[in-house]
């Protein structure tokens, strides 16, 4: 088990790494800043069989970037998130909060370029880590939330005039589809986990058969003057089934953002053209 | 043909697979109704899955779980009051002898005490404070002192308190002189386990085996891990050398049932006092739909030799504070294991 945990950490890894490589060379970066909120729904049966519902508040840092590769069909986005959640149980006498931080590394090829669209398609290194705490439970108060997972990635971009306004409609899915998660066992405490390091099988290879999760963010770009805002719809779908405990989480998000439109020059190579993507 | 025939079959094979690996990770989470009914049922379930002592009840005193849903099911009615829902769920979670069981709700907490309710208590604040005096030392959750025959006491009252490695090396130094130690853990009702162990680790110059652990893995009543073996290891500061007499009621429960677990299995540790109240289970949580909490024992634990300590621990010597002593101020319990020292 634990090799094969190994080999998928070194292909994620790998893709992080020469995914990184790619951008040291001139390119065209957009950055956007993003912050929202939204609804949040959790199951988690490690720390109770009830649903907790709730909100949680998102900060998210993405970039796109185009490589040097001289097809010019090649991109990069890097994708970070914090949030938090805040979540009561259907009767409101359990509480729980949570917090996360996600982090996904994408390398785009762009198979279709119109005037109008493009498509965008390619594999994506994710990384998840945080926490959930139950205020009222024992020994199971809290639940760990590690992973590590490869992904597809596709991104459609449509973009239009409106009033004589740039604008344009974004659509991103994200489905993991190897990956290698922690969880503890059915009963089993983070006592002996962690305390008297009894870890043995909390390391679980994951796949869709027992991760099914899907993220999907659908974004509207309007232009004013030099300023570009980005409003970002996103919901995240997550269903891991390890170790006999079931992690559901159900996030929608509605945030705002603002995108800086970059141009990097390396060393002493000539700007390029600017290349919309 | 032949070839294709394979190669169809395959595919179908294939696609089932994947048919049925995807729905393999959908699997449904059971949920219960928040009625009386609805609230029984998950009780009941919530035990029957993941309580980690049914099958050794069963052994021990003939529990048998399917047996306590037939016997309470008729108690139930989807008209009836929280009140009597929740008396009704307090005497189902009865039967199973455990004081690490509690029904959590805003009105009352339902519990099984009778570990050490129907015995006698074997310690008195009033008279172990003729013995602690005014003038003892407080390091975080230890009290001590020196008795007048030069024996150190010290008395934990909770392992919820923190026992730093700081507060046990002042602790322990201030007693150094002393000819024995006496450590009372009566009425020390538990608390961190860690903490049990920090303390017990002054008392061993080497690692020792002090017991197992596992876990279930699964809902069936013998869904368990292989028992993982618990070593007590020795501190790396200073350490007793001396004869230490550990003294125990009813009320030594959980965490403090296992400090005694441990020190037993040390030489120069005698044990003295009534059986210790038990509780080797370690709790975890769940929820009811109506929002009640509920808690049970997940884990097992075990001895060095692989038994259960949930019912309690024998001491080595049995004494009973006796009512000619209470009547004179005397702690019967605390004067044995003096005499016991002074040897």
């Amino acid at each position: 088990m634990k090799r094969h945990v190994i080999s998928i950490l070194i292909i994620i890894g790998t893709i992080f790494f020469t995914s990184a490589q790619s951008l040291d060379a001139t390119r065209f970066e957009e950055r956007t800043f993003s912050l929202g909120g939204g609804l949040t729904a959790l199951l988690d049966t490690y720390l109770s069989p009830l649903t907790y519902k709730g909100g949680h508040v998102v900060m998210q840092d993405e970039r796109f970037a185009q490589t040097t590769a001289p097809s010019g069909r090649w991109f990069t986005q890097s994708f970070f998130s914090l949030h938090g959640d805040y979540t009561l149980a259907a009767e409101g006498q359990g509480l729980t909060v949570g917090g996360m931080a996600d982090y996904a590394y994408t390398y785009y090829y762009r198979p279709i370029r119109t005037e109008r669209w493009s498509l965008y398609v390619g594999p994506q290194g994710q990384l998840r880590i945080g926490g959930i705490y139950n205020l009222r439970n024992s020994n199971n108060p809290a639940q760990l939330k590690l992973g590590a997972n490869l992904a597809a990635s596709t991104m459609g971009k449509y973009s239009f005039t409106l009033w004589n306004v740039p604008m344009s409609l974004r659509l991103q899915a994200d489905v993991p589809l190897l990956g290698a998660a922690f969880a503890p066992d059915y009963g089993q405490s983070y006592y002996e986990i962690f305390y008297l390091g009894h870890e043995e099988g909390c390391v679980h290879v994951t796949s869709p058969h027992n991760n099914l999760s899907l993220r999907t963010g659908l974004s509207y770009d309007v232009q004013f003057r030099s300023c570009t805002v980005r409003l970002t719809w996103v919901e995240d779908l997550y269903h891991w089934h390890l170790g006999r405990q079931q992690y559901r989480m159900f996030t929608h998000s509605l945030m705002i953002g603002y995108v800086s439109n970059l141009y990097h020059v390396w060393r002493d190579d000539e700007a390029k053209q600017y290349i919309p993507y | 043909m032949v070839n294709c025939k394979i190669v169809n079959k395959r595919n179908r094979v294939f696609l089932l697979t994947s048919i049925l690996l995807f729905l393999s990770s959908c699997t449904k989470v059971e949920t219960y109704e928040d009625t009386p009914t609805g609230n029984f049922e998950a009780l009941w379930h919530i035990i029957d899955e993941n309580y980690c002592f049914l099958d050794y009840k069963a052994e021990e005193y003939g529990l048998d779980w399917a047996a306590v849903y037939r016997k309470y099911k008729p108690r139930i009615a989807d008209g009836m009051s929280d009140a009597g829902l929740f008396e009704v769920l307090g005497d189902m979670l009865d039967e199973l002898r455990d004081g690490h069981v509690n029904l959590y709700a805003a009105h009352d907490v339902a519990r099984y005490w009778d570990f050490r309710e129907g015995y006698a208590t074997n310690f008195s604040e009033e008279i172990q404070a003729r013995y602690l005096g005014t003038d003892y030392k407080i390091a975080s959750g230890l009290r001590y002192t020196i008795l007048p025959d030069n024996i150190g006491y010290i008395y934990v009252p909770s392992f919820s308190n923190s026992i730093g490695e700081g507060n046990l090396d002042e602790c322990l130094a201030a007693l150094a002189l002393c000819r024995g130690l006496i450590i009372d853990v009566r009425n020390n009702g538990g608390g961190n386990l860690s903490y049990a162990e920090t303390l017990a680790a002054r008392f061993t110059n080497e690692h020792m085996l002090t017991g197992y652990v596992c876990h279930k893995t699964g809902p069936g009543h013998s869904d368990f891990s292989d028992p993982e073996p618990i070593y007590l290891k020795s501190s790396d500061r200073l350490r007793w050398q001396k004869r230490v007499c550990v003294l125990t009621n009813r009320s030594s429960y959980s965490a403090t049932n296992d400090f005694v677990k441990m020190m037993r299995q040390l030489p120069m540790t005698t044990v003295v006092g009534d059986r210790t109240g038990g509780g080797s289970g370690l709790p975890f949580s769940s929820e009811l739909p109506c929002g009640w909490s509920v808690r049970f024992s997940a884990c097992p634990s075990f001895d060095a030799g692989m038994q259960h300590t949930e019912f309690g621990i024998e001491p080595d010597v049995k004494v009973e504070t006796t009512d000619e002593d209470r009547a004179r101020g005397v702690d019967t319990i605390i004067e044995k294991a003096r005499e016991l020292l002074a040897k």
